[in-house]
């Protein structure tokens, strides 16, 4: 853990965030250009589902950070309750709108792409269901975060819905192969490896780490934000003594 | 023992009991889980004749016929095990094809006969360009098809 | 011209497919100008306050030098 405590004071956290944001900008940019480009003229269309399938380049990144995000909220709540670390709950409620906004893309492109493919828009199957559940973990955690006056409850409750809800990620990954569903099963995360085409699965994976660094890029941004903001409530806690 | 290793001890045993929860209620709720019955299901199970329930599958090669000029459609679903006979009157999705996985929302009549009111196609998790397809079925090295009903 | 077309009907999925991508542009630009907006709010506030510290800070010396 010598490292997380070495990142775990916010003035040094600040220095490296200030020197890596803009590498870490440009990486996103480039790579999600490059994504872009390979999603829309270097891949092909698919051979049973034809153009429909360039729809897959956003979807499967979404739902690969709906689940990423959801478990690096419980990995830092971890953290905020064992170690009580001044960052792992910055962390977490940093994280909890991003991971909201890539589940709501991941059921809302499913919509759009299961529509013209399976002929719905939703169906109540294990996978769609797990994934709905975890989009109101997110919302559930980030209503617990400003449901307490006094900061570290909301803060603690928070942190122990996001453990429990984990088991949810498990249930997604795996409900494919679990139960009779409509979604089919994995094709990059994959015992025998992926099935799914070079030509489509290099776009898909470029924009996979254009979609993690886009995350690591907002994060970042909004951990810095919570700094000062909690230095400004300091502020205006000694200006109100002194007057 | 410190603070910090109570709280370790405490997250670990609860996760624990939380895990085998979950494990106990998804095991009991396994059957209503899934989404769709397979043939043998029907076969081998009560079926009562009128409940609606959904039937999956793949369709069933050289057996998709349209009648009425297209309006009703007529196909058998299989798990290569049993095969069940569909009548459906309505617009098919634009993948369904023979070969291919499928799912009707229907129910049972008095001949055996599976009517459903709803299909919806499912695509497997295979993908790649058309070429592709070609030159693995030209050198006889196409498994599409079988590699579809291993994921039923 | 044409290739535009055929490019922009998608396969006859346009209606799916270009939907799915500007909603992703959406959520994911709402999400970072809102956090970029909530930073430069913040970090204006500060220098507020820090440069209101500074003069209280000058007031008090001046205060000192006075009444000494």
């Amino acid at each position: 853990m010598s490292v997380f405590h070495r990142f775990a004071n916010p003035n040094r956290f600040l220095k490296l965030t200030n020197t890596v944001l803009p590498w870490i900008s440009g990486l996103t940019v480039f790579s999600l250009f490059a994504g872009l480009y390979m999603a829309f003229f270097t891949s092909p269309a698919d051979y049973q589902q034809g153009e429909s399938v360039r729809i897959m380049y956003v979807h499967v990144p979404a739902a690969w950070m709906a689940m990423f995000v959801y478990s690096s909220i419980a990995f830092a709540s971890v953290c905020a309750l064992i170690w009580r670390h001044p960052l792992a709950d910055l962390a977490a409620k940093a994280s909890a709108p991003i991971g909201a906004g890539f589940t709501f893309l991941a059921l809302a492109t499913g919509a759009l792409w299961g529509k013209p493919m399976w002929g719905a828009w939703w169906v109540w199957d294990a996978r769609l269901t797990s994934v709905l559940i975890l989009f109101f973990l997110y919302l559930g955690h980030m209503a617990l975060m400003n449901a307490f006056e006094d900061q570290e409850r909301g803060n603690r409750a928070a942190a122990v819905l996001a453990i429990v809800g984990f088991i949810n990620v498990p249930i997604i990954k795996f409900s494919v192969d679990w139960w009779n569903t409509l979604h089919q099963p994995a094709s990059v995360m994959r015992m025998d490896g992926p099935s799914i085409d070079p030509s489509m699965l290099w776009p898909l994976l470029i924009m996979g780490v254009a979609f993690k660094l886009f995350y690591l890029v907002v994060l970042l941004i909004r951990i810095k934000s919570e700094l000062i903001e909690a230095k400004l409530r300091k502020y205006r806690r000694a200006l109100v003594d002194n007057t | 023992m410190t603070r910090k290793s109570r709280r370790i001890y405490i997250l670990v045993v609860s996760l624990t009991l939380l895990a085998a929860a979950t494990f106990l209620v998804i095991n009991a709720l396994d059957e209503n889980l899934s989404y769709f019955h397979s043939p043998t299901d029907l076969k081998t199970k009560e079926v009562t004749i009128g409940r609606s329930l959904r039937l999956g599958g793949l369709v069933e090669e050289g057996t998709w016929v349209k009648l009425d000029g297209g309006l009703t459609h007529r196909f058998s679903i299989t798990d290569n095990a049993e095969s069940v006979e569909v009548t459906y009157k309505g617009i098919m999705p634009d993948l369904f094809r023979e070969g291919q996985g499928v799912i009707t929302e229907g129910s049972l009549n008095e001949q055996g006969e599976f009517i459903a009111h709803e299909v919806l196609a499912k695509h497997d998790e295979n993908y790649m360009p058309a070429e592709v397809t070609e030159a693995l079925k030209a050198s006889g090295e196409w498994r599409g098809e079988e590699e579809g009903q291993a994921t039923q | 011209m044409d290739q535009l077309t055929t490019f922009f009907s998608m396969g006859s999925y346009g209606a799916y497919v270009w939907p799915s991508y500007l909603l992703t542009a959406a959520v994911m630009l709402s999400l970072l100008l809102t956090t970029l907006q909530r930073l430069r709010r913040n970090q204006a506030e500060l220098a507020e306050l820090e440069s209101l510290k500074t003069v209280d800070k000058q007031q008090e010396l001046q205060e000192k030098a006075v009444r000494s």
